[in-house]
């Protein structure tokens, strides 16, 4: 009877730790934002929708796969998000403290209203013949889709670890989110590098937005959610730990699906939002924080 | 506390003057558009003072409205399903979204600045969840879906709301009044100014933000329940949404925020706005949206804010009054 | 040592708002010297500093730098003509480790190629911070912190270097050690010097400014300065 009962838990399990993957794509385009700007983009989740939407245009107008379309996706969110910083956000923190945070609210509505407009507040999904596909690893299930957010997540992951370490433009973005002033004073243009972490965490975001689609059914309401639970993510781990993100992403992951099977799938966003709250509450640094 | 009363006489006469002039007009028959109108201008009136008292002046952004604003709708239908009068109802709304906030301000303030912002955005999702599964009283769903209509308001006409929000929308700009010219009012100038420097002063920040989210929960909460007396039902996804949200700090920003009379000039160009945009449901949320952003951008401080900079206001009023 | 005038610095006004913090400051660095800027907190040494790499902007006046007018230039390009600062407090990255701390200094293009050889220059005058390139910044002492703004200062190939309190917080072994290096520099740079020792600076430097309020109150050779009854009184009580 135990053994059945880890048994059957075994498989919510494992999903929560590869949707765990997913997770650290959405939260890491966040934490980018946060870290190097001190600015909770909240209109991040629907940046990330944004990007299922521009997947799920390709796929149904121009017949492409999603993965594909990150070809055409990944640098056209790049530029959104580095205009959206140069022209908007910029211009928001030499207002207030609250201005930005106002701003990417504004944002993040007229992002809401306009997928309703064009695609309609039908649930979509990125439906690709592979999307359904799981293979047996012992006596578990593992869809396909959640592997690939895993690996996604993994791929993310150390690719930002090595663009920070090793190009002078990571250099000058972990400098300019230390020490502004004297990021400046090495010659830095910080206002150049607060515009490439944003077009990066854009870049982000529209990976993220195909392998969402992949996992789950989308809404134009969709980023709301997925914004909690990324800055749940980016809290947990600690700010500016990207490791810390990831260990972020899987614990929500698993509190979403170990969550839904023990108290039903509509109230597993709940349980993550109890989390979310209990980590802002109880130990804001998180984790690995400094 | 300190209280002017000369000061209040000066100022506030207008107001209350104004005041009487609304209660008037639904007894003497003023069109029924009207009447509408400015319930709704009431309606957000309340929430915008509150806000701009929250976000304005307490230096805590709070995107929690459509939580104290749905507590106290469910509230409302909880009381009067058990057969209790709607206004012990509304009264109790009140009473406990201001409970709520005094729960949630526990664990809320000891998130700094930005992580409150998404601390409070993080509660309405999850009360919608919540309301979406629980069903405080009654029988089973029925029909689909999992609102509720208020029982014991069909008696209750519009004028009948629209004199108890007039009621509340006073009280709300007087509270507001009453609290900045306060001992409270200076320290939360103080705190907004600089928390630390405010903290080593010996003003106890906590408690005055505490004061200020409680009190602004308990008036939002009563706004919430007329407004749902005057709706007759609730549901979930509309009750905690964050268009409230939306439209509050819209009228608070084309106001300007962190001004006493803010909320008033925004909130009559946000009902007027929303009146326009009632025939567009589809893209109203949108067109706030970039209203949002271009007010953000051009004219942060809002009209009111504007107004002073540029030192109209006391040009026209030596022009009326012929003196300084 | 050539007597052409690298940097100057012409009547400049600085206001923080409406709040006016400089009032007509005139300074001239020439090439191979090096300058003291000598005054109380709160005088204006740091804001004259800040004028000069562009993060503040004078409403009045201009600032000349190897004959161009970088008046109205952003600190990065500043930087990019040549002009470094080792500012006060040391400011290095806390988290990145001596050598990345280093690496970040050479980020000006033009400082770029030739990273290696201002590392090598680097590690000679500090064999130190060799020990410790993988040390992470914050794990310095207060002398070695000093010695690494210092180093990254001089990673970006500068002409000029501005450095804004250097013995603050350090113990007199370690100010020693600091001031032996400093004359070893002066050799390949330019120096603008803000101390609170002024003894020692005096020491150090061909010329000085003493600023007071905002206002330049005197100027000159430091041999000069040094008979001036005020400078004897107020810094060598005698």
């Amino acid at each position: 009877m135990i053994l059945e009962f880890f048994g059957d838990l075994a498989t919510p399990i494992m999903r929560g730790i590869l949707l765990g993957g997913l997770y650290t794509i959405i939260a890491m385009g966040l934490s980018l934002v946060f870290g190097v700007m001190k600015l909770v983009n909240l209109a991040h989740g629907d940046l990330v929708v944004l990007g299922s939407y521009l997947a799920f245009a390709a796929m149904t107008m121009l017949g492409m796969d999603p993965i594909l379309s990150l070809v055409m996706g990944v640098p056209f969110l790049f530029v959104i998000g580095f205009l959206l910083q140069k022209y908007i956000m910029s211009r928001a923190f030499k207002i207030s403290m609250e201005a930005p945070l106002i701003l990417a609210f504004g944002v993040s509505l007229i992002l809401q209203n306009t997928f309703q407009i064009l695609w309609t507040p039908l649930s979509r999904g990125l439906t690709t013949a592979y999307a359904l596909k799981s293979f047996s690893v012992g006596v578990l299930q593992v869809p396909l889709v959640y592997l690939l957010d895993f690996i996604g997540g993994l791929a993310v992951m150390l690719f930002l670890s090595e663009f920070l370490k090793r190009t002078y433009m990571g250099k000058a973005i972990t400098a300019s989110s230390q020490d502004r002033r004297a990021a400046q004073l090495m010659g830095i243009n910080t206002e150049r590098t607060y515009e490439f972490t944003f077009g990066i965490a854009m870049a982000f975001a529209a990976i993220a937005g195909v392998l969402l689609g992949l996992t789950f059914p989308f809404t134009p309401v969709s980023g709301g959610p997925f914004l909690i639970i990324a800055m749940g993510c980016v809290i947990l781990g600690g700010l500016g730990s990207i490791l810390g993100t990831f260990v972020g992403g899987m614990a929500f992951g698993l509190a979403q699906t170990v969550g839904g099977y023990f108290f039903g799938v509509a109230a597993q966003m709940l349980v993550a939002y109890i989390m979310v709250f209990v980590v802002l509450a109880v130990r804001p640094q998180g984790i690995f924080g400094r | 506390m300190k209280f002017n009363v000369s000061q209040l006489k000066g100022k506030l006469a207008p107001l209350v003057g104004v005041a009487i002039v609304l209660a008037v007009l639904p007894v003497i028959g003023a069109p029924r558009t009207w009447i509408l109108y400015l319930f709704v201008f009431f309606i957000y009136l309340i929430m915008s003072t509150m806000f701009n008292l929250l976000a304005g002046y307490s230096g805590l952004l709070s995107l929690c409205q459509p939580a104290f604003i749905g507590l106290a709708g469910y509230t409302l239908v909880i009381f009067t399903w058990s057969g209790l009068p709607f206004y012990l109802g509304i009264i109790a709304g009140g009473i406990v979204s201001a409970l709520f906030a005094l729960l949630i301000s526990i664990p809320v303030f000891r998130m700094g600045g930005i992580y409150f912002a998404v601390g409070t955005l993080v509660v309405p999702e999850a009360l919608k969840v919540v309301f979406l599964l629980w069903r405080p009283v009654g029988g089973e769903l029925h029909g689909g879906g999992a609102g509720y209509m208020v029982k014991g308001v069909s008696g209750i006409t519009t004028a009948d709301t629209y004199m108890m929000a007039l009621f509340v929308a006073l009280a709300s700009v007087l509270v507001l009044h009453y609290i900045l010219n306060s001992k409270f009012g200076l320290g939360l100038s103080a705190i907004r100014d600089n928390a630390n420097t405010a903290a080593s002063s010996g003003i106890n920040v906590f408690q005055l933000k505490l004061l200020s989210f409680v009190i602004a929960a308990f008036i939002t909460g009563l706004a919430g329940g007329i407004f749902y007396v005057y709706q007759g039902y609730i549901e979930p996804t509309s009750a905690f949404n964050i268009s409230w949200t939306m439209a509050i700090l819209l009228a608070t920003a084309i106001g300007g925020m962190g001004i006493e009379e803010g909320p008033i000039a925004g909130t009559v160009i946000y009902v007027m706005l929303h009146f326009m945009l009632a025939k567009y449901a589809g893209i109203s949320l949108l067109i706030q949206g970039v209203i949002l952003v271009i007010i953000m951008l051009t004219v942060p401080e809002g009209i009111m804010g504007f107004v002073r900079r540029k030192r109209i206001y006391s040009s026209i009023f030596q022009l009326i009054t012929g003196r300084r | 040592m050539s007597q052409e005038v690298l940097l100057k610095v012409s009547n400049i006004d600085v206001f923080y708002g409406s709040l006016q913090v400089l009032w007509d400051i005139s300074l001239v660095a020439n090439h191979g010297e090096v300058v003291a800027v000598i005054g109380a907190n709160g005088s204006g040494k740091s804001t004259l500093f800040g004028a000069i790499l562009g993060e503040v902007h004078p409403a009045n006046g201009s600032i000349e730098f190897e004959e161009k007018n970088i008046t109205a230039l952003n600190p990065f390009q500043i930087v990019a003509c040549g002009i470094s600062e080792v500012p006060e407090g040391r400011r290095l990255f806390p988290t990145m480790t001596v050598l990345e701390n280093l690496i970040v200094g050479s980020y000006a293009r033009k400082a770029r190629s030739m990273k290696q050889e201002n590392l090598k220059r680097v590690y000679e005058l500090f064999p130190r911070l060799e020990e410790r390139k993988s040390q992470l910044a914050k794990t310095l002492s207060g002398g070695e912190q000093q010695m690494l703004a210092i180093g990254r200062g001089l990673m970006s190939n500068p002409t000029l270097i501005l450095i804004d309190e250097l013995s603050l917080g350090l113990s007199p072994i370690a100010i020693n050690d600091i001031y032996k290096v400093l004359r070893e520099i002066r050799k390949e740079v330019t120096i603008i010097l803000v101390e609170q020792n002024v003894q020692r600076s005096l020491k150090e430097a061909d010329r000085a400014y003493i600023i007071e309020a905002g206002h330049i109150v005197l100027s000159g050779k430091v041999e000069d300065l040094r008979e001036e009854e005020k400078i004897r009184k107020a810094y060598f009580g005698t």
